[in-house]
Parts: C-alpha cells; sequence; structure tokens
C-alpha cells in the first residue's frame, strides 16, 4: 500500500512535470504567429469533427507520444466543454500510438489494421459527438 | 516587466500558468489515489474475481476463457501497461489468432478504462460521454466483427 502510494505519487509528479513544458511551449506558439498558421492549415480537417485548427495540435501530440502531452498542449488552447470532450474522445481512442502498436503487433494481432482502425474510429467517434453534443 | 511584455500577452501567459495550476491539481488528486488502487490491485492480484463476470460480460464475443485475461488486463490497464502481459498470454498459447484480432480490436478502441478516463476529466471532459459513449462504440464494432467471423468459419 505505502509502495503504492509511493508510485502514485511520483507518477502525477512526473505527469505535472511533463505538462509543464508542453503547456509553456504551446502557449508560447499562441502567442507567437505560428499556431495561427498550423491552425489555419488544419482547419479544414477539424472542422470535420467541429473543432478549431488547433486543436490538431494536441490530437497530434497526443495520438504519437502520450496522453499527458496532448493535456499539456490542451491547457493554453482554453477549449470548451464540449471541445474538450470531443478532443479527449478522439484522443482516448487514438493515443500513444508507437508504442501501443508496438504490443498489439506482439500480441499476434493485425496492428496495421488496427493502427488505421484507431484513427479513422477516433475521427468517427468526434464526428458522431459534434452531432450528439 | 510592462514594457517587456505587451499586456494581451501578459494575460495569455497568466491564464495558462492558472489552467495549468488548475490541472495540475486535479491531476495529483485524481491520479494519485488511482495509481495507489491499481498498484495494489496488480501487486495482489485482486483482479482475478473479476475474470468470471468479465467471460461472461462478454459472453457474445465467443472467446476462450484463458483470453479473458488479456481482455482484463487491457481494460484496467491498458496497452502499454499490460503490454507484457498481452504478449505473454500471446505466446504461451492462451491466446488463439481468433481470440487475438477479437482482443485487439477490442483493446484497440477501448482499454485502460479507469486512469485515462479520470485525467481527462480533469481537464474537463464529460464523464457519462467520454466513457459510456466510448464502450458502446467498441461493443457495436466487435459486435460486427464477431458477426462476420462467424459467418466466414460457417462457410467454410
Amino acid at each position: 500500500m505505502a509502495e503504492g502510494m509511493k508510485k502514485g505519487l511520483s507518477s502525477s509528479w512526473g505527469i505535472i512535470w511533463i505538462m509543464f513544458p508542453v503547456s509553456l511551449a504551446v502557449t508560447l506558439l499562441k502567442i507567437s504567429p505560428v499556431l495561427g498558421w498550423l491552425s489555419e492549415c488544419c482547419r479544414p480537417l477539424m472542422t470535420l469533427v467541429g473543432l478549431r485548427g488547433e486543436t490538431a495540435l494536441p490530437f497530434l501530440l497526443g495520438s504519437v507520444l502520450n496522453l499527458y502531452v496532448a493535456i499539456g498542449a490542451m491547457i493554453p488552447l482554453g477549449l470548451t466543454p464540449k471541445e474538450t470532450t470531443i478532443l479527449a474522445s478522439m484522443l482516448l481512442i487514438s493515443h500513444n500510438l508507437i508504442v501501443e502498436t508496438a504490443v498489439i503487433r506482439g500480441m499476434d494481432a493485425p496492428w496495421a489494421a488496427l493502427l488505421l482502425l484507431r484513427i479513422l474510429a477516433a475521427f468517427f467517434m468526434g464526428y458522431l459527438l459534434s452531432w450528439m453534443l | 516587466m510592462d514594457a517587456l511584455i505587451p499586456p494581451a500577452q501578459q494575460n495569455e501567459l497568466l491564464r495558462s500558468l492558472l489552467g495549468f495550476l488548475r490541472v495540475s491539481g486535479l491531476v495529483f488528486l485524481i491520479v494519485t489515489p488511482v495509481i495507489t488502487f491499481m498498484h495494489v490491485l496488480r501487486t495482489y492480484q485482486w483482479f482475478d474475481p473479476l475474470l468470471e463476470p468479465i467471460h461472461r460480460l462478454f459472453f457474445w464475443m465467443k472467446i476462450r476463457k484463458e483470453s479473458t485475461v488479456a481482455l482484463l488486463v487491457g481494460i484496467l490497464f491498458g496497452i502499454a501497461y499490460g503490454g507484457g502481459v498481452l504478449m505473454e498470454e500471446k505466446q504461451s498459447g492462451a491466446l488463439n489468432k481468433r481470440d487475438a484480432l477479437l482482443v485487439g480490436v477490442f483493446l484497440s478502441l477501448c482499454h485502460a478504462l479507469i486512469e485515462d478516463t479520470l485525467i481527462f476529466v480533469a481537464v474537463g471532459a464529460n464523464l457519462f460521454v467520454i466513457l459510456f459513449v466510448r464502450i458502446a462504440f467498441a461493443v457495436l464494432v466487435l459486435l460486427l466483427l464477431a458477426r462476420i467471423l462467424s459467418r466466414k468459419s460457417s462457410l467454410s
């Protein structure tokens, strides 16, 4: 129990220190014109799921890296509850793809098809929720 | 300070900092007990009694009882965490080809239901939507797949 507690505390601490630099970096991007450019070019794709263009950044970061990085990047964007719920649902399906696809491969499941399934399912879910919510 | 950073950008930094502090506090409050609980669960293998109900709950997948371990570990701890167990299940032969496909598809869409879900609740997502709509979606895809597979095997 004590060991679990220690592990819990160090995990929280670790997560907070992953989020901090990402949040800071995305805030700086937001102040600079870079986030605006990125938003502009991702707008057509993200509009499909009822989100603003700049949400492509946390989605991409979360898909390739992990959820904590994605959350760090979500904080400075100031998303509404609806946007947060849509993006969260998409990220819960499509995250940490490099590591997790390696595991799926080890399970001897068709990893390439499942990788594609996860990305498509994430967008399908986002599309669905943008209508439902 | 005012001369160095224009007020609008100061506001942006301040807003991000406040958001970060709020989420950090929530992460601390939510993740610490969850990880503690999961650690205890894993160390003492307390999830054994869950195997039978999970197997029954997923009866429509028609997977073997041995494959339920992989499913349960993935649902509770996630693919990355449960990776070792998942690969072991495959190598030990507990997971056959059909079960690996079905469990793989389900877990691809739906895994680490406790920790990952709660961390998004900390950021302000709707718990009901991100948990139940996701599960419903995964179950629907699986029902479809299980149907296709059984049709295929009845043809051959």
